[in-house]
């Protein structure tokens, strides 16, 4: 299309001042080839009258020195068409307009002021000479990036990693964040995400700059899970209250790091008490809050004393014995939402039972302000069944004769109750712990103790001989056994072991049996680590683990575990079985248990096993009964004192049948603690969408 | 896949003329203008063991915000162009004859299309609604500069590959109203979804201000009442109550505060400020038109223009109420208008 020119038509530029100063005003191609007509007159109108100006085809300008006369900072000018015979065309600075942009602030009709940026007068004014379209698209994603959105819209879910969140999830969050406002109680039946739930609260928070200094609170037990979890499904890095570092720096470290993991029985303790309720803290997340029911103990006081903006309580159990539970862990959310204790017993406390609830429509209005409970039958999820198979796999002879050995010196020195050297109670359990693995995860600690000088010459002889033949041992009875069950098993399976020794025993044997095995441990790097998944993911069909370094991956492709050792904490092979058995899992998860006949690991299967029947537990529900053993040693403390104590192995097998009833009991005990709470709290708290 | 974080990053790093290198994923080495040795970027965490000296870039954390900050440095007004369209749309006069309505009886004289750039401005306003938390928005609004009227169809046309710094052309650029003109029409726009935004969390926040505060001297008053109980025991029994007495005022003086701090919070206020301008020149044909009638006086020439980006004409300004309106009428002195004002004259 060929434009043409009339008189009256004109043509505006915004020019930069220094090309101005120079003496030129770029033109787009287009206008030059308009303008370069035969005859054409160009001026400038300057405060000196009509100024000539040229056409330089080579630099594509308007050149001459009156363009100096127009600049300014910010130079808005027009080319105008005053006659077409000949083509005249001048250069001028338009009048300045003399609308008035009106700053006065504004009330609405509900009385919120709404005030406008004075500087936005100035801004259309002298914004300056634009910028290309690339960078105006950067400035722009920058400012869209900048804006702190309404809790409407989650920022940070583009910032999940190797996860999505279910629905169910996301109404948590956004319930939690809105309309609770960061202060909730989380409820959800075991196996929903609350520690997901949690997480993406912490995420969403970080990520509007509204929590910086955030404070986990968690069993002992939990706190590398929730470290593992932080790093690996949210990107968000933390420092555990054990880590060296952190030792190191004292009771000064609870005001160096921002996102800090502790054991809630550590930081209740002085001096970390005063240290940490010296600080403000953005965000406090109490896991497992059930331990927080009863306001008389140190720990309630020590976290209502916590200064906190945000507070999330994670508990599957709100209440267990006492309504007044609820009271306490709502009060540390919201005083005064269920008003004093005296007033909440007469109000919502039936007076002949104090786990029965009157006024309930009363009492759920007001709890629905902190608390969310998501439940399984709600949420429409079905978790896929656990089929689980127990190996009693009987040893070869020289093998016996070796696990006999250790464990009758372990047990003898455990007795003797050494305490420090060579020979305390951490070295012999992992020993024996190494041994119920394999002979050759064993065989490095029983070299080490053989060459330690502390020890008598008698001693180190004597292990010197069973390090000698766990390191010559070729017939591994565990080893043959996995050998036949992956050769009959048909699709991928995860091996778990504890030990590198172990795993690289293993890796010899599958390896040499043909199959494609891809080894992962926490010795691999970041990238490494994502290509063994993908290989696995991809041709091979074994993946050999250790526990570290495999916690929050997505295995969920595969449906078959191997348990080759078995860890002495239930949580931890819960873990194990949680890698695959979780929501959305699509097929049934088959899990075999591999332990050697007569031992102590086979000791704990059977109680596990065979007593709660752990293996085909909900994932968390071996959490909630070890909770109600009511115990205050670690599960496998307790296991690890009875084997020690036991004079020998049938007093052993005795102890461990009076904990299986224990277990027994304890498992009855959350039976009846969820119909309660299904009874207490119905379908009423979930949360809206 | 690259995150929108990366991708700022890299653009970010080119246009400010520095190199950027992904040595694996999410991990960067980027090298700034002007300075010799590179700096470690990554934005996962777990690299950062293996990768010491790398800084974590995301959101929450100084270097992002600084990052941020300086991007939006580099500018806010842009001005671009949008030449790709069709310019000689097929039966021209008949799409206008269709679009506008004539009096009966009259037929509406076109003379040769000619095009002329329109100015359009889209101005993106940052909304900060403050009480004792901070939400924002960034709201947009795009006005056509030449009738000064809001529309709505430019937005998505700035995905657009054909969208360039220069024109293409060397058609004149159409009259335009003021940009402050402009920019005011915006902000009342914007200022339409604010007001209602910010009443509705404004009553949001005084109900619920209202139920805390209600709650909150409840629960004193129920914690008054049980001390005056507990000092009129003490009292039965000759016990000190002085103890008790002073706690009583301290909690008299702890109820004071918090209500006063849940009443200072109740509050929302709005603030609205300018954060980005983008002009959009962009071709339409204006077209001059008059209506004749057999034994009538022509009307006087009126400008019409079709706009290639709706395919449509674009309604005519009413020169009495202002009105745009598709129906043209005119007066019995013959002078435009609109069909309500024409009936008035």
């Amino acid at each position: 299309m060929i434009p043409t020119v009339e008189v009256g038509d004109t043509w505006e530029f915004v020019a930069r001042a220094g090309d101005l100063l120079a003496g030129h005003l770029p033109l787009a191609p287009a206008l030059l080839s308009l303008l370069s007509t035969d005859g054409v007159s160009l001026v400038a109108e300057t405060t000196r009258g009509l100024q000539p100006l040229a056409l330089d085809p080579a630099m594509c300008a308007l050149v001459g020195s009156a363009l100096r006369d127009l600049a300014a900072p910010a130079t808005h000018l027009r080319l105008e068409c005053r006659a077409v015979a000949p083509l005249t065309l001048h250069l001028l600075r338009p009048s300045a307009s003399s609308i008035a942009i009106p700053a006065a602030p504004i009330t609405t009709d509900d009385g919120v002021p709404l005030t406008f940026d004075p500087q936005d007068t100035a801004r259309l004014a002298a914004f300056g000479a634009p910028i290309g379209w690339s960078d105006f698209r950067l400035s722009l994603q920058a400012a869209q990036f900048a804006i702190v959105a309404g809790f409407d819209e989650l920022l940070a879910t583009p910032l999940l990693r190797d996860m999505e969140l279910l629905e169910h999830q996301l109404r948590t969050v956004r319930t939690v964040l809105r309309r609770m406002r960061g202060r909730a109680l989380l409820c959800d039946e075991v196996g929903l995400g609350k520690t997901v739930e949690a997480g993406m609260v912490m995420l969403e928070l970080a990520t509007r700059g509204l929590a910086r200094r955030t404070l986990v609170l968690t069993p002992p037990s939990l706190v590398e899970q929730w470290q593992g979890e932080l790093r690996r499904k949210f990107g968000l890095d933390s420092i555990a209250y054990d880590d060296p570092i952190f030792r190191e720096q004292g009771a000064a470290s609870w005001g160096l790091h921002e996102r800090i993991i502790a054991s809630f029985h550590t930081a209740k303790r002085e001096p970390h008490r005063s240290a940490i309720l010296a600080h403000e803290w953005d965000l406090v997340i109490v896991d497992e809050a059930h331990h927080l029911r009863n306001r008389n103990t140190i720990l309630w006081q020590f976290a209502a004393e916590l200064r906190k903006k945000y507070i999330l309580l994670l508990t599957a159990t709100p209440v267990q014995n006492n309504m007044e539970e609820l009271f306490n862990l709502v009060t540390l959310l919201q005083p005064g939402l269920l008003r004093t204790a005296r007033v909440f017993q007469q109000q919502f406390v039936d007076r002949r039972d104090k786990l029965t609830p009157r006024n309930m429509d009363q009492l759920h209005d007001l709890l629905a302000e902190v608390m969310v409970r998501n439940r399984r039958s709600t949420v429409g999820l079905t978790l896929t069944r656990r089929i689980a198979r127990t190996e009693s796999v009987p040893l070869a002879p020289d093998e016996r004769l070796l696990y006999d050995g250790v464990s009758a010196f372990v047990r003898r020195h455990l007795h003797a109750g050494v305490g420090r050297g060579p020979l305390n109670r951490m070295t012999l359990l992992s020993l024996q712990r190494a041994l119920g693995s394999s002979s050759p995860a064993a065989a490095p600690a029983l070299e080490r103790l053989a060459l330690d000088e502390r020890l008598p010459v008698a001693e180190r002889e004597t292990v010197k001989i069973l390090a000698d033949t766990a390191r010559s041992l070729t017939d591994h009875a565990k080893l043959n056994r996995l050998s036949e069950l992956v050769r009959a098993f048909p699709d991928k399976l995860v091996i778990f072991t504890q030990f590198r020794e172990t795993q690289a025993l293993l890796q010899r044997r599958l390896s040499a049996d043909g199959e494609q095995v891809v080894m992962f441990h926490g010795g691999l790097t970041r990238v490494q680590k994502e290509e063994a998944v993908t290989a696995f993911r991809g041709p091979a069909r074994l993946l050999l683990t250790t526990d570290a370094g495999s916690e929050g991956r997505n295995l969920q492709f595969c449906n078959g575990i191997v348990n080759f050792d078995l860890p002495w904490n239930p949580m931890r092979i819960e873990q194990r079985i949680g890698r695959l058995s979780r929501i959305g899992q699509a097929r049934d998860v088959y899990v075999f248990n591999l332990a050697a006949a007569n031992t102590l690991e086979s000791a704990i299967l059977h109680l596990l096993d065979a007593k709660i029947a752990m293996f085909e537990l909900v994932i968390g529900e071996v959490d909630m009964i070890l909770g109600n053993l009511d115990d205050e040693q670690e599960f496998e403390d307790l296991l690890a004192d009875m084997w020690a104590s036991a004079p020998d192995d049938a007093a052993f097998y005795t102890a461990i049948d009076q904990l299986g009833e224990r277990l027994v009991a304890a498992r009855g005990a959350y039976q009846r603690q969820r119909a309660h709470d299904d009874k207490l709290f119905g379908e009423r708290f979930a949360p809206e969408g | 896949m690259i995150t929108p974080l990366e991708h700022f990053l890299r653009d970010y790093a080119e246009a400010v003329d520095g190199l950027w290198d992904e040595i694996e994923p999410q991990v960067y080495d980027v090298l700034w203008p002007d300075t010799e040795q590179p700096i470690r970027l990554t934005f996962d965490p777990e690299a950062l063991p293996e990768h010491p000296s790398a800084q974590l870039l995301t959101f929450g954390l100084p270097l992002l915000a600084e990052l941020l900050s300086a991007a939006q440095e580099r500018g806010q007004v842009a001005h671009i162009y949008h030449d790709d369209m069709n310019l000689q749309p097929y039966r021209l006069d008949q799409q206008v004859r269709r679009d506008l309505h004539v009096p009966a009886g009259m037929n509406l004289e076109l003379a040769a299309p000619r095009p002329y750039y329109v100015a359009h401005c889209i101005c993106w306003f940052e909304v900060s609604y403050l009480g004792d938390e901070k939400t924002q928005a960034l709201i947009s609004a795009a006005v056509d500069r030449r009738y000064g009227r809001l529309v709505r169809h430019l937005e998505p046309l700035l995905a657009h590959p054909g969208l360039g710094d220069e024109r293409r052309w060397a058609f004149p650029d159409a009259p335009a109203i003021p940009l402050e003109r402009a920019y005011l029409i915006a902000r009342e726009r914007v200022v339409r979804s604010v007001v209602t935004e910010a009443n509705s969390q404004q009553r949001e926040r005084q109900g619920r201000a209202d139920r805390e505060i209600e709650r909150m001297e409840r629960y004193f008053a129920d914690m008054a009442e049980d001390l005056v109980v507990r000092m009129t025991k003490a009292t039965a029994k000759g016990e000190d109550t002085a103890p008790l007495a002073q706690r009583k005022v301290a909690l008299g003086r702890e109820a004071a505060l918090r209500i006063d701090e849940l009443r200072r919070k109740a509050g929302v206020r709005a603030q609205l400020r300018l954060r980005n301008l983008l002009h959009l020149s962009a071709p339409r044909l204006f077209l001059r038109a008059r209506l004749i009638a057999p034994k009538q006086t022509p009307s006087p020439t009126f400008s019409i223009s079709w706009d290639p980006l709706t395919e449509k004409t674009d309604a005519i300004d009413c020169p009495t109420c202002n009105r745009p309106t598709y129906t043209l009428a005119l007066t019995r002195r013959g002078e435009l208008r609109c069909d309500a004002c024409a009936d008035r004259a």
